[in-house]
């Protein structure tokens, strides 16, 4: 098994929305098993630095916060995407993709 | 609203709500663990493992509180915030220090702001005209007075330097030659001042003081009207129709303000003038300091045979007269571009073709007589030369206010860091940043010094109202001029006492930089009762207290001079009788009485006020006694070889003078009525003449029946018929001098009625008696003699009063500050104390011991302060009377009541020390 990635900074604000985007309103919990459920614990995710990313995605007024019940009967702050959050979503994917798309094509032409 | 912005509103908000956003987030982590551990013993792990999981994968919970609070509120505002809280905390916990330093500062800022403010209204505002530094006056010097008939000054007129003869009056003549000097001024006027006039046509008759101005006076200085219109030149000529312009004040005073003033008739010394205009509301007069209800055009008098100087003497001031009247006092405005280099080479050349004359020979060549042209802002001193002692006095008093309550408020601050180190200590061993650490010392200590100019503020506004008041009631404050309170001066005291508390506040914090943790800890308050870094405290502290007592002595010390020097004043025996004496003052002349006339009028007068219940006796004289108007004049004695000329003050007193004013007769006799009626062209008047006279020009020889002559502008002849006590004329400070009484006649006059009854309650009585004897004159000045008295000392008494004061309050400050220092070195040294005292010494010992170091501190700081004074009160000397710039009775009381307070505030803290208990002493810790 390859060695843990750590997450880079700034992805984790784009794998939050999109983690919010395709699952709705989910609590912090939620959203931390779910990243690591999807990059395969490829990505080792300091739990506790999703809280202030959250907290800044709020304040920018990208995501919005209440307080709910979990599925397990347990009081917890759900998350879910505002409408400014889905469009900053999709303009962060398509720049991340091209950017990505630009990566690989340098590393094709070198190797 | 972009991201950021709404980031930064989120932020802020979140300032406020912290407590409650905390929880919310504690609650978030938690449900967080909590399901972190239920996940983790679904996956089968026990439940110790399953939390301690939980934990592992979470990363720091702390870290991740601590990022997320910087996140949500502003770091910098938040730190700030804590740190008020916590200052305010922790001033409250010492309410007796805040309470001290916050009033030490507000006194200090209070004072200075106040004082300061008077000295920007008096000294330092410009004049009110436009481009005040164009404006120049014209003044002569010379190395002789000139040879003229009359020389009326008006203005003031400083000396260019101290040897020349000078002066700031011209004749009109030599103004009208200034006049057509078109490329060196844009205009050249003349005034001309304190033309009495008894006004009717406005209520009951009254009494003004006017000018005389040359009909291009208001447009030469810049001057609007605030309505109707000024004077042009028009209404200067022969011919113009008879106008005058009235000043916004007056207008205010004494028509109401009522703009239908304007267009009205009034009579003015019997001629009808109209009322064309008010002055612009800034504009009291030229000279800030001296308002004019009145201007009237230059050539008005001329015009209306109205007569502006009564019947005083011949040689009055008019448009007729000639080269050897000078009168008239001239202003200019520079044209642009020209220098006043130039403009008085021009003047100047004028000046001496015209007074080199042969025919008019006012000047001789050897006298080197010159023209100069002074720039007016410093020619025209306001109110400088009146106040600028005092002011510079009370200045100087609330410096030293200031300088010692920086300096208590640096000895509270240095205690309080000393007491405060092992707090500080504490805190770095916590981990405690030390920036952190300063900003909070840094925050307490403006706050302190915020709160104490706030207060300060509040003090100096409250002071200027008051002063003012005071000193208008006073009639020392001329009542047009505002005063503010001056900013940059309270900006300038808030930042000297900001920055000392700033500087000894963060003393603590550079100490604490140095501070070595494990020795501070471990010594506590042992070693810093008895160890190097209290001594130093003291050292500097003890310096502190040392120089507060010495500034307090010296502004005591002036104080007591000042003081005495008014009791002197108020026990100086003038020589009279000064208790229940009302004057008032007429001047019938004005409104075209002859002297004849006015003779019978007055006559009248003494017949039927001296018949009013309660009233002894009446009397009238030229000038009252004490009033600080003389008339000197010099005279001849008939049969003295060689002749010789001789001066002496001269009064011109009316019948009963001397029983009235109860100035004793020593021989010969006092005036007879008939003395009041002889013919004009008698040859030997009688006349009385005082000790000081006699011992003076007579020597052993007997006066009476002797003949003196050349008295007076008509040079007349008088015989001595009488002897009378000695009487301070001019003022009570000056020196008794030869005096010459000489029956009056019917120019103006002071009233004198000696009652029996409190003055005031005849007041009524008289007034009825003029007006039914005329109700056209004004009657003015109407007072008691010692509310006269009590006038002419009020600036003394300010002085005396606000000195005293701010010795007073520099004496308690560094009381306070002794008091401190001698609390807080007890506190520290409670377990060498219980030490000492368990090795035998008595409460008395100890008692000695700190009361001595006290002693100690206040005996160095009043040496000093005396030898300080030593040195300084000798620019008091012309304000004193009686009493020697070193006079060492003063100082003795001061010291003396330095001593007195300085026990006092050394006793409170002595004497806990000597009650301290070896036994919880030792154990104290």
């Amino acid at each position: 098994m390859p060695p843990k990635a750590e997450v880079l900074q700034g992805t984790l604000d784009l794998l939050v929305l999109k983690t919010l985007d395709t699952m709705g309103p989910m609590h912090g919990f939620g959203i931390a098993q779910r990243i690591q459920q999807i990059s395969q614990d490829v990505l080792r995710l300091n739990q506790g630095t999703l809280y202030p990313a959250l907290l800044r995605l709020e304040q920018r007024g990208w995501i919005s916060s209440r307080w709910g019940v979990s599925e397990n009967n347990r009081s917890a702050k759900f998350y879910l995407l505002t409408r400014t959050g889905r469009r900053q979503l999709r303009e962060e994917a398509a720049g991340w993709n091209q950017m990505a798309a630009v990566i690989n094509r340098v590393l094709k032409a070198t190797s | 609203m972009t991201e950021s912005a709404r980031t930064l509103v989120a932020r802020f908000l979140a300032l406020f709500r912290r407590p409650s956003l905390d929880r919310e987030l504690d609650a978030e982590l938690r449900s967080h663990l909590e399901m972190a551990v239920e996940r983790n013993l679904a996956q089968g792990m026990s439940r110790e493992q399953a939390r301690r999981q939980a934990f592992l994968d979470f990363g720091g919970l702390e870290q991740t509180r601590q990022t997320y609070r910087e996140r949500r509120g502003l770091p910098f505002l938040d730190a700030l915030f804590q740190d008020l809280h916590f200052a305010l905390r922790m001033l409250g916990k010492s309410p007796g220090f805040t309470a001290v330093a916050v009033l030490t500062l507000a006194l200090g800022i209070g004072a200075n702001t106040a004082i300061f403010s008077l000295i920007d209204a008096v000294l330092l505002r410009s004049l009110p005209v436009r481009d005040p530094q164009q404006l120049v006056v014209f003044q002569w010097t010379a190395h002789h007075s000139p040879n003229t008939k009359g020389h009326y000054s008006y203005m003031s007129c400083p000396s260019p330097n101290a040897s020349a003869e000078h002066g700031c009056s011209l004749s009109y003549p030599m103004f009208q030659q200034f006049q057509p000097l078109e490329d060196e001024f844009s205009g050249v006027t003349a005034l001309c001042g304190n033309v009495g006039l008894n006004l009717r046509g406005n209520g009951p008759a009254s009494f003004v003081q006017g000018e005389m101005v040359s009909g291009n006076f208001f447009d030469t200085l810049g001057i609007g009207p605030a309505l109707g219109r000024t004077l042009a030149p028009s209404d200067d000529q022969p011919g113009a129709p008879p106008v005058a312009v009235l000043s916004y004040g007056y207008w205010q005073r004494a028509f109401g303000g009522d703009p239908g003033a304007v267009g009205r008739t009034i009579w003015l010394n019997n001629a009808a003038v109209t009322i064309v205009g008010v002055a612009a509301r800034e504009f009291p007069g030229l000279d800030p300091g001296r308002v004019r209800p009145i201007w009237l055009p230059l050539s008005l008098s001329q015009r209306t045979g109205m007569d502006l100087f009564g019947t005083v003497s011949g040689d009055h001031p008019s448009l007729q007269a000639g080269d050897d009247i000078w009168w008239v006092y001239v202003v200019a405005r520079l044209k642009e571009g020209t220098s006043v280099g130039q403009a008085q080479a021009a003047v100047d050349a004028i000046f001496r073709n015209d007074v080199l004359d042969q025919t008019k020979a006012l000047f001789k060549t050897e006298d080197a007589p010159r023209l100069v042209l002074m720039p007016a802002p410093q020619a025209i001193s306001g109110l400088r030369e009146q106040f600028s002692t005092p002011l510079a006095i009370l200045m100087t008093a609330a410096g030293m206010v200031l300088l010692v309550a920086c300096a208590n408020v640096a000895g509270l601050m240095l205690a309080r860091s000393a007491a405060r180190q092992r707090e500080l200590a504490v805190r770095l061993a916590l981990g405690a940043g030390r920036k952190r650490i300063a900003m909070q010392l840094l925050t307490e200590s403006v706050l302190l010094s915020g709160a104490g100019g706030v207060l300060g503020i509040l003090l100096a506004y409250w002071s200027v109202q008051s002063l003012v008041a005071f000193m208008s009631h006073g009639g020392l404050w001329p009542s047009h001029l505002a005063v503010h309170l001056d900013l940059r001066v309270l900006g300038f005291t808030v930042a000297a006492s900001v920055f000392t508390g700033i500087l000894f506040g963060l003393a603590p914090a550079f100490r604490g930089m140095r501070l070595e943790l494990a020795p501070a800890l471990k010594a506590s308050l042992r070693a810093l009762g008895t160890g190097a870094s209290a001594g130093r405290w003291l050292n500097l502290g003890g310096g502190l207290v040392v120089a507060q007592v010495a500034l307090a002595i010296l502004a005591l010390s002036g104080a007591g001079l000042l003081v005495r020097t008014l009791e002197n004043l108020k026990s100086v025996n003038p020589g009279f009788d000064t208790h229940n004496i009302l004057l008032f003052k007429m001047d019938p002349s004005l409104n075209g009485y002859t002297s004849g006339q006015a003779l019978s009028l007055y006559s009248q007068m003494l017949q039927r006020i001296e018949a009013v219940p309660g009233v002894i006796s009446a009397t009238y004289s030229f000038d009252s006694l004490l009033s600080g108007n003389y008339w000197d004049t010099s005279f001849q004695i008939e049969g003295e070889t060689p002749h010789t000329q001789h001066e002496t003050l001269g009064l011109a007193a009316g019948p009963r003078f001397f029983e009235t004013m109860g100035i004793p007769l020593m021989v010969g006799r006092v005036f007879a009525p008939k003395d009041f009626s002889l013919p004009p062209d008698s040859l030997w008047k009688p006349a009385l003449i005082n000790q000081a006279f006699a011992r003076n020009f007579f020597k052993d020889q007997n006066p009476l029946g002797r003949h003196i002559s050349g008295v007076g502008h008509q040079g007349r002849g008088h015989e001595i018929v009488g002897i009378v006590g000695d009487t301070k004329f001019q003022a009570l400070r000056s020196e008794i001098a030869p005096t010459l009484f000489v029956p009056a006649g019917g120019g103006e006059a002071v009233f004198e009625v000696r009652t029996a009854v409190d003055p005031r309650t005849v007041t009524p009585a008289v007034r009825s008696i003029v007006t039914q004897l005329d109700s056209n004159l004004p009657l003015l000045s109407m007072n008691t003699q010692s509310d006269e008295i009590d006038r002419s000392l009020f600036q003394e008494r300010l002085i005396a009063r606000l000195s005293s004061l701010f010795g007073g309050l520099a004496l308690s400050l560094a009381c306070v500050g002794l008091y401190g220092l001698l609390s807080y070195e007890v506190a520290q040294r409670t377990r060498e104390i219980g030490v000492r005292m368990a090795l035998g010494a008595r409460p008395s010992d100890v008692l000695r011991f700190i009361v001595g170091q006290g002693m100690a501190l206040s005996a160095a700081g009043a040496i000093l302060g005396i030898l300080g004074a030593l040195g300084v009160t000798r620019y008091l000397a012309s304000l004193l009377y009686g009493v020697r710039p070193f006079d060492p009775l003063t100082f003795l009381a001061v010291a003396l009541l330095l001593a007195l307070v300085a026990l006092a505030a050394c006793y409170t803290p002595a004497r806990r020390a000597s009650r301290v208990d070896p036994m919880v002493a030792l154990r104290y810790e």
